[in-house]
């Protein structure tokens, strides 16, 4: 094998032509999957549509018309009072049951209500349109919709093209990439936060600092129970439904954890009570700092793993639909989750609740390693030789590592709970806070962090299905406790748990197989791939996520205002806005925003594929052999989304 | 020092949460009414199919049944009253009063003022469909001159909702038309067994239909045509376009008559009002045709057949 060792002649340029191709790649097939899209039969037909409500779910669910049909629409609602709003359409209803006519209005142009027998409108925009409950019709009622699909459906086709674009421009990446021997990529940028911003560095060295952020997150935290367990019944009207599930979930996982890494584990109010009693200080540090643990066990060595988290997490995923609609399982939970992290710190050393048993903590370890931060030392080469250890045993100023890291020693975010202990007790300031690019940490070590990405993903999925789908009978379902269908929660939870655990990552075995036997490169292992390209579905997992919580803040994002000036749903008015109707922001535009976030999931998973691949392969043809089968599982899975979200 | 403030910052944050919660509640808020108005809530709940005074919260929502409320009040006095609704639109409506229909939204409330001027007892009711016990939705305001003993009003012919009625029963179509009838609510207007004799405010006839004597109704003539007529629905025969004659006297009318009833089941019907200027009835026959298809209407008819007893000697 020859091999260059001197860079090709002109590698700016070169680079620069490697960039434009792929993007005209991309760009080319996403204008071929404009063509392509089907484009009905021209339009100008008269539809007379009769849609029916019932809890929860449309009849029909999916209406595919083309662009320039008139509706002509008729409502009835089966059960209880029921609304229709038209994404994109300006058309809202109010449709009573065992009456012919219903109440209109278009938002737009008036608040005020017309009886109608009929309502009818010109679908002039392409692309797909949802029909949503307007009205609370029980407790599934945020997740009621219907699709109104006007072909051509362009936004899907582009965004498919686009998908495909990737993936051929992988290939053209690969193709032109002069470098003969793949070689690991080179350390990329890092940026000292603390060193280039004075004030974080001030900040991060303050002992209130946590505190600080856990105190009030708790009293928020007693807020929501009382609110859960004597509020209204009603999800959307009751705080810890609207500030939990949409306001907290959006942040942590679109801002926190991606612009962040596991900046929460540092709010978190949970192991509040635990702390205190391991330290027996809020802010100050004690002068036996190095001995506080006497008398705490150890965590057992059979469970120091992320195993317990991935199951629990399962579960309580199992449950969502009655989670995140009942306000008083919600606050049973959260209460149970405080419950369970003080009565383990009461007995075991360090965090090891939030190490792992927490179900939350889990998916922030995974996700953490696509953080755009990291908690690391400057200069790795001093600590080796540094004798007091003070980062973990702690020091007059800080308390050692609660995460029981040793954090002279971290090169993955996954573990560390960003508390920035270790930042105020190395004596020699070695510790600092950096900014470096998305999806640094690539390595996925272990079989239980591999799953935990399945779950995941898999969970990604079944939400998507469940909570964003028309289809009515999952919904009732999930909703078990409302229904009573124990026969078909038990297939659903089946699905649940048979598709995270098994076939998800049966896929991933596979593509390692036959990776393995394209490679053409015997001494590595499947097992060594499966782990290694486990790691596609973290930043594919993490935009998945992202992509499927946009809907709910801004479809939803009415509920926060009203519940943030009524939290209980008694009927208060601190702040002016309980009586704020409701109305989606940009739905109609929402496309838009989720399909550019799965390409960048997609890019990023065949990136740092490549480099992974880089790692273990000196021949570029033999990576890319081996990444082949489990890039096409990536695109599949991403084509799920895509049909999920705009199909 | 700064452990300690620390420690008491702590304390006095978490203490302000209950604190604050109930204070406003249960202090605050009842002060920002005119200390002469009694502030009653009501809490519609369509599991229970009540509107009711107990408080409703996450605790006790799932598994409760609600106590549908009877309201007390002196003659004379003024009460404010507030709605909730703890899951689905309600209304709440009392038309001997002409007070309402009131629309409550779910999760936010509705605050109507009552003045209690005349003396009686009236009956309350919810006029939106909210669920399989919406027809239960009914209770009392019963209004007391000072010092009299109060009225006891006649009970409400259903007045608990259990929305459990067994299996679909299949093949005997009497038995489903039974079915049909209680689990649709019927029963509660039209009488347990038909027989009728619920009040209907400011209605032509006073009281809701009965339909012990459909049979007459659409003039069927005997035991013998009944039964025919029976076999005929339990077949599953379209009966509104049967050509051919059956073994049934003056069959063409009858015919007409059993498709009039059945569309009138599907359709539904507005009740119309005995006083032009009064107060829209409480009672009004719903459209059942997203509910019941045209096999559960004829069944439930042939039910109502059923109901007639044929006096032997005719």
């Amino acid at each position: 094998m020859q091999s260059r060792s001197s860079a090709p002649a002109k590698p700016k340029a070169w680079n620069w032509f490697r960039c434009v191709t792929f993007i005209s790649v991309v760009f080319c097939c996403s204008l071929a999957g404009w063509f392509i899209a089907p484009t009905g039969d021209g339009g100008g037909a008269v539809r007379e549509i009769e849609i029916i409500s019932q809890q929860y779910g449309f009849v029909p669910h999916r209406l595919v018309v083309n662009q320039g049909d008139e509706l002509r629409l008729h409502f009835a609602s089966q059960d209880v009072v029921h609304g229709i709003f038209f994404e994109g359409y300006d058309t809202e209803a109010i449709v009573f049951p065992g009456k012919l006519d219903f109440q209109v209005r278009h938002p737009s142009v008036s608040d005020q209500y017309e009886y109608q027998t009929e309502v009818s409108f010109v679908v002039d925009q392409w692309g797909k349109f949802r029909y949503r409950c307007s009205v609370t019709c029980g407790a599934l009622h945020p997740f009621m919709q219907g699709e109104l699909v006007v072909l051509p459906n362009y936004p899907f086709w582009v965004g498919s093209g686009g998908l495909i674009g990737i993936l051929l421009g992988a290939l053209f990446w690969v193709w032109t990439d002069r470098r003969r021997e793949v070689s690991p990529a080179r350390p990329a940028w890092r940026l000292d936060l603390l060193h280039r911003f004075p004030v974080l560095n001030w900040l991060a060295r303050r002992r209130w600092i946590q505190f600080a952020l856990m105190a009030p997150g708790f009293a928020f935290f007693l807020l929501f129970l009382a609110a859960g367990f004597w509020g209204s019944p009603i999800g959307s009207r009751n705080i810890i439904i609207t500030f939990v599930w949409i306001l907290w979930w959006f942040l942590l996982i679109t801002l926190l954890l991606p612009f962040g890494s596991r900046i929460w584990c540092a709010a978190c109010p949970f192991p509040l009570f635990g702390d205190w009693y391991q330290r027996r200080r809020l802010l100050g540090v004690r002068k036996d700092v190095g001995r506080i643990w006497k008398g705490f066990k150890h965590w057992p060595k059979r469970f120091s793993n992320i195993w317990m988290q991935n199951l629990l997490f399962l579960s309580m995923c199992t449950f969502s639909a009655l989670l995140v609609t009942r306000p008083v399982v919600s606050a049973f939970v959260l209460s149970l989750i405080v419950v369970a992290a003080t009565v383990v710190a009461l007995r075991f050393r360090y965090r090891s609740f939030c190490n792992y048993v927490c179900p939350v903590s889990g998916f922030l370890s995974l996700y953490s390693m696509a953080s755009v931060v990291e908690v690391r030392p400057r200069d790795p080469v001093r600590c080796d030789s540094c004798r007091s250890k003070a980062c973990r045993v702690g020091s007059e100023k800080g308390w050692g590592c609660p995460w029981a890291q040793t954090p002279g020693r971290l090169e993955r975010n996954n573990y560390c709970g960003m508390c920035l202990e270790c930042i105020k007790t190395c004596a020699g300031e070695n510790m600092t806070v950096r900014a470096r690019p998305f999806c640094s940490d690539v390595h996925i070590e272990r079989f239980d962090e591999a799953w935990k990405a399945f779950i995941m993903i898999s969970l990604a999925l079944v939400y998507s299905v469940t909570l964003l789908g028309p289809w009515a009978t999952v919904k009732s379902w999930a909703n078990i406790s409302e229904v009573g269908d124990w026969q078909g929660f038990s297939l659903y939870a089946l699905i649940v748990w048979l598709g995270a655990l098994a076939v998800i990552p049966a896929i991933w075995a596979l593509s390692a197989w036959v990776g393995r036997a394209l490679g053409r490169e015997p001494s590595i292992s499947v097992k060594t791939l499966f782990l290694r390209y486990s790691y596609l579905l973290v930043p594919l997992g993490l935009c998945a996520w992202v992509a499927f919580s946009f809907p709910l803040i801004l479809v939803n994002f009415t509920h926060i205002l009203a519940t943030a000036s009524d939290p209980m749903g008694w009927g208060w008015d601190l702040l002016g806005t309980a009586g704020i109707s409701w109305s989606p922001l940009w739905p109609e535009y929402m496309v838009y925003i989720q399909i550019p976030i799965l390409l960048l999931g997609l890019l990023f998973a065949l990136k740092r594929g490549y480099g992974l691949a880089g790692e273990l392969y000196r021949d570029r043809w033999k990576a890319l052999g081996s990444l082949i089968p489990v890039s096409s599982s990536c695109v599949v899975i991403l084509l799920v989304f895509l049909a999920l979200f705009a199909g | 020092m700064k452990e300690r403030f620390a420690r008491l910052g702590l304390i006095f944050l978490l203490g302000c949460v209950p604190v604050g919660v109930a204070g406003y509640e249960c202090l605050y808020r009842p002060s920002t009414y005119p200390s002469e108005l009694r502030v009653i809530d009501l809490t519609g709940v369509a599991n229970s199919g009540t509107w009711t005074l107990e408080p409703v919260d996450g605790l006790n929502y799932w598994w409760k049944q609600f106590e549908p409320a009877t309201l007390r009040l002196t003659l004379g006095e003024r009460v404010l009253l507030r709605f909730h609704s703890a899951d689905v639109y309600h209304q709440f409506y009392i038309p001997a009063l002409d007070f309402g229909p009131f629309s409550v939204k779910p999760g936010t409330v509705t605050e109507a003022e009552l003045n209690a001027s005349q003396a009686g007892a009236f009956e309350y009711y919810c006029t939106y469909m909210c669920g399989g016990c919406h027809f239960y939705m009914r209770g009392w305001v019963i209004v007391t001159p000072e010092g009299e003993e109060p009225i006891e009003p006649d009970p409400i012919q259903c007045p608990i909702c259990l929305p459990d009625f067994g299996e679909r029963p299949t093949g005997d179509s009497v038995a489903l038309g039974e079915f049909l009838y209680r689990q649709s609510g019927c029963g509660t207007c039209h009488g347990i067994e038909g027989e009728g004799g619920v009040a209907n405010y400011n209605y032509v006839n006073d009281e809701v239909p009965s339909h012990d004597e459909t049979a007459t109704k659409i003039f069927l003539r005997s035991e013998e045509d009944a039964e025919v007529l029976l076999g005929l629905i339990e077949e599953g025969i379209d009966i509104g376009s049967l050509e051919d004659s059956p073994d049934i006297g003056g069959f063409a009318i009858v015919r007409a008559r059993f498709q009039a009833a059945v569309d009138l089941i599907q359709q539904g019907k507005n009740a119309a009002r005995m006083d032009l200027e009064g107060p829209e009835p409480p009672l009004q026959m719903p459209m059942w045709k997203y509910k019941l298809s045209n096999q559960d209407t004829a069944a439930i008819m042939g039910y109502f057949v059923s109901l007639y007893e044929w006096d032997e000697d005719e």
